[in-house]
């Protein structure tokens, strides 16, 4: 296994694979994005042997804050076996030397893209996510100077103006994921592509949640049982997705689930988008 | 100094050099509610640029410009930046010579007329919506092109909804530029028209700046002259134009007469 | 039968070995050489030198290699083992002056202080595929220099065989031609004096300043800096400018040793600078005068240097007061995707599962399109607008 990686050459990387230089410069701007819930943080992002774009982010994040002792979970798209998320787990397995878990229950530090597991989470854990593009005023506003001056002034009627132009056409907000939320009444956040599934679990959540956006250079967080709104009016009730199926393989009615296309006639099924939540609950029905 | 009950903008000795060209010097005025205020003077008079000192998007180099708040006088060049972007929005409206610099040209004229009122906090729909087409009928838009996108608005629809935008959040002080510039004759005088209902109606304090005589004797009550960046005459607007003073006022006077 | 697909973690393996294969070629081909690649691709030595920021000819040509020959690939393995290297100094600042020039031309007058000098360009040659260059030859080398010698080593020792003792490019200072014609053309900024940025420990904001933006274009993707050279040139932007300068050759690197205070020559390396000139005359302040644009790139690259210099004054916009109206005079937008590492890494994320926003805007659609399904079943009193209205709306009022 290790003679897949470009390098292998312990001693010559830091743990967690950036200098200690680097890991204090990313947890004092962690600690100010904890400060200022939702704010984003600008940070010297660092070249990662992984491409900006897949992670990068969160890879840096989880690099700063991971401890000998701490166990990882890396999840893509909810699950543990997807090529990038297996990818990110050998790398801190090789880089870091800390064990890895797909229990959510067992992980002390959760690295993430597009989803949030389906047990909740609790204090004793951090979920860190890849993010794309951190900026939720981005589609509107392409200038960061000037998206910056807004969040500054706290303006955010535009954000609002796509909520009302959805309504009117279409008499729903279209937007499915990422879908931008209130951090603690006062900045305008992105949650990451996450299924809107998911925002109401941001909203105080027992773990910490830090944001990483390694391309774009920008680290943001959720602290702990901080109030988190997704954007919505008082007469449009902001909605998650309600699934008509059930999980194929474990029955789950609760959980977010991926479409399997079964032929060319389009004959589906579904299954957890959380492999390991299915997995455990496979397990407890066997076991009794 | 506080200004008098009633008096709601009091413009002490603004000025505002570009490079070498002073465009407004020691510029001093006030208005009270319910006033309708003409600048006029031929273009490069300094009479945009006075008005872009009293919307906040320029910072005068010397002077005060004095707002009436609820309860309260505010300077608004002595403010900090996030301060006046708090204030501004909800206290001064100003409306564009050109309706696209004033409007999301790619966004509903309901959505037009709704961001400002969201901006402020608005978060009911339904009410945006109501709110929305009560301005759309004010301003003589059907109430049925409240989707429609504003691109496809003729030029004096365009203007009329900037001035639906701009006043739905209930400004306390209305700044217009040339608001009927670019228009042809009959569609002036509509929205001329349309104006003066508007100011009666909602008694706001407005400032109009223009070259057109003719608009400033149809809106103003009162009316100032400026030139080269100073104000060389003001007074009520039948007093200033039935009887100019300064050689400059009656140059202007007399040619509109002429046409 | 539905089962939760494993087996991510082979499959990875797998691909590693097929990649392994594919790189090799067919073994009956020898091997290529690491020093192969630096002395013979040259050129692309100092391409991925240069957008990945770091000066080392044999880890540019391990990169080739390993990547396959795909520049943006090996400029991201270069960067990546950039990012874990100790920053212990900072160099003094190079003196183009001192250049051990191999090539050097001013296009602004014929003769020049310093002389005109061609060098290795294919600027004159017809390109006209060599047929000779199928057949691997080891004659001719009489012209070339001995074996054993860097390519540096020997292209310097060409260019004074070459060039004689009374050829050009002697007497070189940093502004020459019409560079020192200080009345007309504005002075260089002032160097030293503030702290330089490294866009490598902080990230630029916005609005930039010209130190983050000289960084940037030198580590940006030559062909997206080409494009937008050609841009500002071609009519979207206003940019008329003259190649006062351009000039490649070895500068020596000097770093002063912190505890010793002694400055100390620690190698040199080959760089390219082009210095334009461009007639502005948009602040009214000043009188009318030529504005500067400079680039400076690693290796031989005039192509990257130019564009570098071209855009650079073009991003100078608000600084001389001049209305920003294109991609190249926006500073936001050139440097936040000039990068290939970054541009690269996004475009190619797509390739990275996206199950669950898919199946989130799958909802969506169904639900839209239910939606329309029912306004299209009855349709509401309010009519959408057509074409007669449009016509009716611009002719109207």
């Amino acid at each position: 296994m290790e003679t897949d990686f470009t390098f292998d050459d312990s001693g010559v990387y830091s743990f967690a694979y950036l200098d200690e230089m680097t890991k204090r410069m990313i947890r004092r701007a962690i600690l100010k994005a904890v400060a200022v819930p939702g704010y984003q943080v600008p940070f010297g992002s660092r070249e990662m042997p992984l491409p900006p774009g897949w992670g990068t982010g969160g890879l840096q994040v989880t690099a700063s804050i991971l401890g000998r002792d701490d166990v990882l979970k890396v999840i893509d798209q909810g699950a543990d076996d997807t090529t990038n998320a297996v990818s990110i787990r050998r790398f801190f397995a090789h880089v870091a030397d800390v064990a890895t878990t797909e229990r959510t229950g067992d992980a002390t530090v959760i690295q993430t893209r597009h989803r949030i597991p389906e047990r909740p989470l609790t204090e004793d854990q951090i979920i860190v996510f890849q993010v794309p593009q951190p900026e939720a005023l981005r589609r509107f506003i392409p200038h960061e100077a000037v998206a910056r001056k807004l969040h500054a002034f706290g303006r955010y009627g535009i954000m609002y103006v796509r909520l009302y132009e959805d309504i009117s056409r279409l008499g729903h907000v279209a937007m499915s994921a990422d879908y931008p939320v209130m951090v603690n009444g006062r900045y305008l956040a992105s949650p990451s592509p996450i299924p809107k599934f998911d925002n109401p679990k941001l909203h105080r959540s027992r773990a910490l949640a830090l944001f990483g956006a390694g391309r774009e250079r920008r680290i943001h967080a959720i602290p702990p049982f901080t109030d988190v709104k997704s954007l919505d009016f008082a007469d449009h009730p902001f909605t998650v997705q309600h699934f008509e199926a059930c999980c194929s393989l474990c029955g789950a009615q609760d959980s977010y689930l991926d479409e399997i296309l079964l032929d060319d006639r389009g004959t589906r099924a579904f299954v957890c988008s959380d492999t390991a939540y299915c997995a455990e609950r496979r397990d407890e029905r066997t076991a009794s | 100094m506080k200004p008098k009950v009633r008096e709601i903008l009091r413009v002490k000795h603004l000025s505002k050099t570009f490079g070498r060209v002073p465009a407004c010097s020691a510029v001093s005025f006030s208005l009270r509610q319910g006033e309708v205020l003409g600048i006029v003077g031929e273009s490069g008079s300094g009479k945009s640029t006075l008005l872009r000192c009293l919307a906040g998007r320029i910072e005068p180099d010397d002077g005060n410009v004095l707002i009436a708040s609820d309860d309260h006088v505010v300077d608004l060049w002595e403010m900090d930046e996030a301060s006046r972007e708090q204030f501004l929005p909800t206290t001064i409206s100003l409306i564009h010579q050109n309706p696209r610099d004033g409007l999301r040209i790619d966004i509903s004229a309901g959505g037009n007329i709704a961001e400002p009122l969201m901006a402020a906090g608005s978060r009911h729909y339904g009410s945006l919506r109501a709110t929305a087409l009560e301005w759309l009928e004010k301003v003589d838009i059907e109430g049925r092109r409240i989707d429609d996108l504003p691109e496809i608005f003729s030029g004096g629809m365009q203007q009329r909804l900037q001035i639906a935008r701009g006043l739905a959040t209930h400004p306390r002080l209305v700044l217009m530029d040339e608001p009927t510039g670019g228009l042809d004759v009959s569609v002036q005088a509509k929205l001329l028209d349309l104006l003066r209902s508007l100011v009666r109606e909602l008694g706001i304090a407005l400032i109009v700046v223009t070259h057109d005589i003719g608009v400033a004797r149809l809106l103003a009550d009162r009316l100032m002259v400026m030139q080269c960046g100073r104000v060389i005459e003001q007074g009520l607007t039948d007093q200033v134009l039935d009887d100019p003073h300064h050689p400059y006022t009656q140059l202007l006077v007399s040619s509109i007469l002429q046409v | 039968m539905i089962t939760s697909i494993k087996g991510g973690e082979a499959a990875i393996a797998a691909s590693h070995r097929l990649l392994a294969k594919r790189r090799r070629g067919n073994p009956a081909i020898a091997d290529l050489g690491i020093d192969q690649i630096r002395e013979q691709l040259s050129l692309a030595v100092d391409r991925v030198m240069s957008e990945g920021s770091l000066y080392d000819p044999d880890l540019a040509a391990l990169a080739i290699k390993q990547s396959e020959g795909d520049l943006t690939e090996a400029v991201y393995l270069l960067r990546a083992f950039r990012t874990t290297l100790t920053r212990f100094a900072y160099a003094e600042p190079v003196d183009p002056a001192a250049m051990v020039v191999r090539r050097r031309i001013a296009t602004t007058h014929k003769d020049v202080p310093g002389g005109q000098l061609l060098g290795p360009t294919y600027d004159y040659t017809q390109r006209i595929l060599d047929i000779a260059l199928l057949r691997a030859s080891s004659d001719d080398l009489s012209d070339l220099a001995g074996e054993g010698e860097s390519r540096c080593e020997r292209e310097a020792e060409d260019d004074a065989a070459e060039r004689g003792p009374h050829s050009a490019a002697h007497a070189l200072t940093k502004d020459c031609g019409v560079l020192a014609l200080a009345d007309i053309v504005e002075d260089a900024r002032p160097d030293g004096q503030s702290k330089v940025a490294d866009i490598t420990r902080d990230p630029v904001e916005f609005p930039s300043t010209r130190d983050q933006r000289l960084q940037s274009l030198a580590r940006g993707d030559e062909g997206f800096l080409m494009g937008l050279c050609y841009s500002t040139m071609r009519g979207y932007g206003r940019n008329h400018p003259f190649v006062a300068e351009l000039r490649s050759g070895d500068v020596g690197i000097v770093l002063t040793i912190p505890e010793l205070n002694i400055p100390v020559g620690i190698g040199t390396i080959c760089l390219t600078e082009c210095q334009t000139v461009h007639l502005t005359t948009s602040d009214g302040a000043l009188p009318p005068r030529y504005t500067r644009g400079y680039g400076l790139v690693f290796g031989h690259s005039e192509r990257k240097a130019l564009s570098m210099a071209i855009l650079d004054r073009s991003l100078r916009s608000a600084e001389l007061d001049e209305t920003a109206t294109y991609p190249g005079q926006d500073d936001e937008f050139v440097l936040s995707h000039c990068d290939s590492v970054a541009a690269s890494g996004l475009v190619q994320h797509l390739k990275l599962p996206h199950y669950v926003d898919f199946q989130a805007e799958m909802q969506l659609l169904g639900q839209m399109r239910a939606d329309y399904a029912e306004r299209h079943a009855n349709p509401s009193p309010k009519p959408t607008p057509g074409p007669d209205m449009i016509t009716e709306a611009l002719g109207g009022d």
